[in-house]
C-alpha cells in the first residue's frame, strides 16, 4: 500500500480548503418565452451540475416566462436578465435597438445564429380528429375553432403567423392579397387569443375551447404527456415554419452583476452533446447533426418556411405587426 | 342532472358577468349584451325542455347545452386575458400620490418621480414704534418710517424629484420675490458619499439658511444669516455617511438626516447676504469655496436625547478684486435687521480688495419637543475705501435660539407634525410651539474709522431678542406670531452727532400653506 506522507496530504487539505474559500455562489436569471419551462427547469439542473464539477462555483438559474415579446419588453423595462432565450430574433434584437443592453452583432457570438435548437409548429387536436384537420387550409373552414395566442405578444404565435402566411402565398401564387384573406378568415375562427403559449394551451385543454391549438412542437407533444394521449392528438401539417429561437448574454446587465462568464457558459452548454441531448428529450429540433440523426424519428420531415424568404424578422415586423400593420387590418377583436 | 347543467350554466354566467372589472367597462359592453343574448337563449331552451317530452328533449338539447357551456368558456377566458393584458398594462402605468407632501408621480419601478410643491406666506408687520431709523439731532426719534402692512412674503410652486433613480432635481421659482427664480439645480447622486449638485442653490454656510424656508421657528432668520449668501450659482460635491451598520440615506445638496455629511462648494461668489445678478452672471473670475461638515454624533447611540445633535462648521474663501466697485461680491457688504428686513448697515461704497472667509461653527439639539439651534459666524473682508486705503474688517454675529412645543410633539429641524390636526369639531386643536431667540450683529469699527462709513446711517451694533407662537393647524398649514424687539448702538443722527437708531419693536404674523 502506498504510503501517503503528511506533505501530501496537507497540500491536498490546502487545495480543498482554498478550492471551497474560492468557491462561489452565481445567480442567474433567464428570461425566456412561454413554453420552455419544462426543458429550462431540467437544463439549469444539468449545467449546474456541470459548472460545479468545472469550477467549485453554485449556480442558480431562475427563470421567468411569458409570451415572447412580453417578455423582451419587460428587459427594457428594467427586468435584469443575464440571459435572455427567447422565440424570435426581432424581440431580442430589440434590447440592442432601444437600449444598446448587447452588442449589434448578438446573433454571431454562438452557432447557427445563435439559436441551438430549431423547431416547428404543428397542432394539436382533439382526440379523434372529429374536425378532421390536417393543414392549414382546414383551418379557415367555417365552424373551425381555433386556439393560437396574440401576435402582438407572444413569439410563437408570430411563427404561427409566418407558416400560415407562408402556406397562404405558396397556394395563391403569391398572390398577398389571397394571403391576408387567408389570415383574415383564420384569426376570424380564433376565439380568443391569448398572450403566450403557454395560456393557449390552458384555454385549449384546460377550458376546452377551441377544435385545434396551433403551437409550438415541443408544446405539443408536451399536451400530450401532460393531459393525455388519449384525449388529444398531435396532427403535423405538410407544411410549416422554421423557428429559430435565438440565445444570449445581456451584456449590460451580466457586466453589472458580474456574470458575464457563466452567463456565455450557461448558454454555450446548450450546444454540447448533453445539452443538445436534453434538447432532443424536450421535442426541440438539436443542431447538432448526431444528434439530431438519432432523435429524427421524433420529428417527422415536413415543408419550412423560413422568415428569411420574407425579407427577415425586421421587415416582417413592421410591415406585419407594427401599429397599423396587416395584422392591425385583418383582425378585429 | 338538467338542473345540475342549468345551475352550472347558470353560475357560469353569473361568473362571467361578476368577474367584469370596472376599468374593462367599455370592452365589457359588448360581452355583456352577448352573455345576455346568451341566457335569452337558455331561458327559451328551459322552457322547451318543461314543455316537451324528457327522453326526446335531453338528447336534442345535449349538443345545444354543449354549444352554450362553449360560448360561456370562451367568454370566461376572454375575460381572464383581457384581465391579465389590463393588468400587465396597469404595472406600466405610473403611481399618482396626493398628500400632505405634495403631488408625487412616480414610475413604476420608483426610478422615476416627479413632485410638485408649493408655498404660500401671507405676513402681517406691525410697527410698534415706526421711526423708519431716523433720530432728529436731539435724538427724538422722528414719526416717519414704516408703515403698518400685509405682506405677499412667498409664492412658490416648485417642481422635484428625479431620474434614473440617481438624477436628482429641484426648479423652484417664487413668484412673489424679486429672486424669481430661487432654486433650479441638478444633483447626480452617483454613490450616497460622492453626489454632484449643479446649478443655483443655497451655499453650504449658515445652518439657519440652510434650514427649509417654512420650517423655521421664526417669520425672519436671525443675524448670523445674512452674512452667508442667500444663494449662489456653482458646483458641489456632498456625500452622506452612514453609522456603520446602517445605511445613508440620501439627503440632498445639504443633509440633515445622516451621521456624517460633508459639502465642498466652488461658487461665483455672491457676497455676504448676495445672490446671483438677474442673469445669474457673475462680473470677475476669482471663486468663492466653501466647505461645511455636519454630524450626528449621537444618531444610534440609543440615547434617544441627544440622537438629535448636530454639530458641525462651515467656511468660505474667496478673492474678490474689486475692478469696478459696486458689482455683486465685488463691494463690501450690507445687512438688514432681523424681522423689519430694513437696511441697517452698507459697505457697498466700499470695494472688496482680497481675501474674504468666513467661518460658522453651528449646531442644533433636538430633544422630542425641545429644540435648539445656534450659530456664529465671522465674515472677514479685506476692503478698500480709496488709493492706499485698504483694510480689514471683521464683521460678526452670533444667535440662539429655544423652542419648545407645548402639545408635546417632536420639534424637528424639519418642523413639527400634529399629532392630531385642527378640528374644533372633534376637540382637537393642532400643535403649539413656542420659541425665543437671542441674536447679535457686531460690525468692525475699521469700517468707520478708515472705510469712511458714516456712523449716523451704518449701525456699529445690533441685539436683537424674539419670541415667537407657532400654530400648526396641520402638518401643512402655520400660523405664526413673533415679536421682535431690536436695540442699534449707532445709525442715526447726523453730522457728527451720531445717536442710536431708533429701537425696532414689531409684530409679525404669518399665515403659511406649504406642501
Amino acid at each position: 500500500m502506498r504510503k501517503y506522507s503528511f506533505k501530501s496530504f496537507a497540500v491536498a487539505a490546502l487545495v480543498a480548503v482554498t478550492t471551497l474559500a474560492n468557491a462561489a455562489e452565481i445567480n442567474l436569471l433567464n428570461v425566456s418565452y412561454d413554453p420552455t419551462r419544462e426543458f429550462y427547469k431540467e437544463y439549469n439542473e444539468v449545467f449546474a451540475k456541470y459548472w460545479k464539477e468545472k469550477t467549485g462555483d453554485t449556480v442558480t438559474v431562475k427563470q421567468s416566462h411569458g409570451g415572447g415579446g412580453k417578455q423582451a419588453r419587460a428587459v427594457l423595462d428594467g427586468l435584469e436578465a443575464d440571459v435572455v432565450t427567447l422565440a424570435i430574433s426581432y424581440d431580442i434584437h430589440q434590447l440592442y435597438t432601444k437600449r444598446k443592453l448587447i452588442p449589434e452583432n448578438w446573433q454571431s457570438q454562438l452557432p447557427n445564429n445563435s439559436s441551438p435548437y430549431t423547431s416547428t409548429m404543428v397542432f394539436v387536436v382533439r382526440k379523434g380528429n372529429p374536425k378532421n384537420i390536417k393543414d392549414w387550409s382546414d383551418l379557415v373552414k367555417p365552424g373551425i375553432s381555433i386556439v393560437t395566442p396574440n401576435p402582438k405578444t407572444s413569439g410563437g404565435a408570430r411563427w404561427n403567423y409566418v407558416a400560415a402566411w407562408g402556406y397562404a402565398l405558396k397556394h395563391n401564387g403569391n398572390n398577398e392579397e389571397a394571403a391576408k384573406d387567408f389570415l383574415k378568415k383564420l384569426f376570424k375562427n380564433a376565439p380568443v387569443l391569448d398572450t403566450g403559449a403557454r395560456g393557449a394551451t390552458t384555454t385549449f385543454v384546460e377550458r376546452e375551447i377551441g377544435d385545434v391549438l396551433i403551437t409550438w412542437e415541443n408544446e405539443a407533444h408536451l399536451v400530450l404527456k401532460e393531459f393525455g394521449a388519449d384525449k388529444f392528438e398531435v396532427v403535423v401539417p405538410p407544411f410549416s415554419v422554421l423557428a429559430e429561437p435565438p440565445v444570449t448574454v445581456v451584456e449590460d446587465v451580466a457586466r453589472k452583476h458580474g456574470t458575464e462568464e457563466v452567463a456565455g457558459a450557461y448558454l454555450k452548454y446548450l450546444y454540447s452533446k448533453e445539452g443538445q441531448e436534453l434538447i432532443a428529450k424536450h421535442y426541440y429540433r438539436p443542431s447538432d447533426k448526431e444528434v439530431a440523426a438519432k432523435y429524427a424519428k421524433q420529428f417527422p420531415a415536413l415543408e419550412l418556411v423560413t422568415i428569411a424568404q420574407f425579407g427577415g424578422w425586421d421587415e416582417f415586423q413592421n410591415k406585419h405587426f407594427a401599429d397599423g400593420g396587416v395584422f392591425d387590418k385583418i383582425y378585429q377583436p | 342532472m338538467k338542473l345540475f347543467k342549468q345551475s352550472t350554466l347558470a353560475s357560469g354566467i353569473a361568473l362571467a358577468l361578476f368577474s367584469i372589472p370596472a376599468a374593462q367597462a367599455a370592452n365589457s359592453d359588448a360581452l355583456e349584451q352577448r352573455i345576455r343574448e346568451l341566457e335569452a337563449r337558455l331561458e327559451k331552451f328551459e322552457k322547451a325542455t318543461a314543455v316537451a317530452p324528457a327522453p326526446a328533449t335531453t338528447a336534442q338539447a345535449a349538443p345545444e347545452v354543449e354549444k352554450l357551456k362553449t360560448k360561456i368558456n370562451t367568454l370566461e377566458r376572454k375575460f381572464e386575458v383581457e384581465k391579465e393584458v389590463n393588468e400587465a398594462n396597469a404595472l406600466k402605468l405610473p403611481k399618482f400620490d396626493a398628500g400632505p407632501d405634495g403631488f408625487r408621480i412616480t414610475s413604476q419601478d420608483g426610478k422615476h418621480q416627479v413632485r410638485i410643491r408649493g408655498a404660500v406666506q401671507g405676513d402681517g408687520r406691525f410697527y410698534a414704534e415706526d421711526h423708519g431709523g431716523a433720530r432728529t439731532a436731539g435724538g427724538t426719534a422722528t414719526s416717519s418710517g414704516l408703515p403698518d402692512q400685509f405682506q405677499l412674503k412667498q409664492a412658490r410652486v416648485w417642481l422635484e424629484g428625479k431620474f434614473f433613480d440617481n438624477i436628482y432635481f429641484k426648479i423652484m421659482p417664487d413668484f412673489a420675490a424679486s429672486d424669481l427664480l430661487p432654486d433650479a439645480y441638478l444633483d447626480y447622486a452617483y454613490q450616497s458619499f460622492a453626489s454632484l449638485s449643479v446649478g443655483k442653490q443655497k451655499t453650504p454656510l449658515s445652518l439657519e439658511r440652510l434650514q427649509g424656508d417654512a420650517d423655521g421657528m421664526f417669520l425672519e432668520r436671525a443675524a448670523p444669516t445674512y452674512l452667508a449668501s442667500n444663494r449662489d450659482v456653482g458646483i458641489m460635491l456632498h456625500g452622506e455617511f452612514a453609522k456603520p451598520g446602517y445605511k445613508a440615506e440620501y439627503g440632498g445638496p445639504v443633509d440633515f438626516k445622516n451621521f456624517i455629511s460633508y459639502q465642498l462648494g466652488v461658487f461665483n461668489g455672491a457676497g455676504d447676504n448676495g445672490k446671483p445678478g438677474a442673469d445669474g452672471q457673475t462680473k470677475f473670475d476669482d471663486k468663492e469655496f466653501d466647505g461645511r461638515i455636519w454630524a450626528h454624533p449621537f444618531q444610534h447611540s440609543g440615547y434617544d436625547w441627544l440622537e438629535g445633535l448636530g454639530l458641525g462648521i462651515a467656511g468660505s474663501w474667496a478673492h474678490p478684486n474689486a475692478g469696478t466697485i459696486g458689482t455683486n461680491g465685488l463691494s463690501g457688504p450690507s445687512y438688514p435687521s432681523n424681522i423689519s428686513q430694513q437696511t441697517i448697515f452698507n459697505a457697498s461704497s466700499l470695494g472688496a480688495q482680497g481675501t474674504h472667509i468666513r467661518i460658522y461653527p453651528q449646531a442644533y439639539w433636538y430633544a422630542g419637543p425641545f429644540g435648539f439651534m445656534g450659530e456664529y459666524v465671522l465674515s472677514q473682508y479685506h476692503l478698500n475705501a480709496a488709493a492706499n486705503k485698504n483694510f480689514t474688517a471683521n464683521n460678526s454675529a452670533w444667535q440662539t435660539q429655544f423652542s419648545y412645543v407645548l402639545t408635546g410633539e417632536d420639534a424637528t429641524f424639519q418642523g413639527v407634525k400634529p399629532i392630531r390636526n385642527f378640528n374644533p369639531s372633534e376637540g382637537t386643536w393642532g400643535a403649539l410651539q413656542l420659541g425665543i431667540r437671542f441674536s447679535h450683529l457686531d460690525i468692525d469699527p475699521t469700517n468707520f474709522s478708515i472705510g469712511g462709513l458714516s456712523k449716523t446711517t451704518n449701525i456699529r451694533q445690533s441685539a436683537a431678542w424674539a419670541v415667537g407662537l407657532n400654530w400648526f393647524l396641520t402638518q401643512n398649514a402655520i400660523v405664526r406670531a413673533d415679536y421682535e424687539e431690536t436695540d442699534f448702538t449707532g445709525g442715526a443722527g447726523s453730522g457728527v452727532n451720531v445717536w442710536d437708531r431708533p429701537k425696532e419693536k414689531i409684530f409679525g404674523t404669518r399665515f403659511q400653506l406649504a406642501f
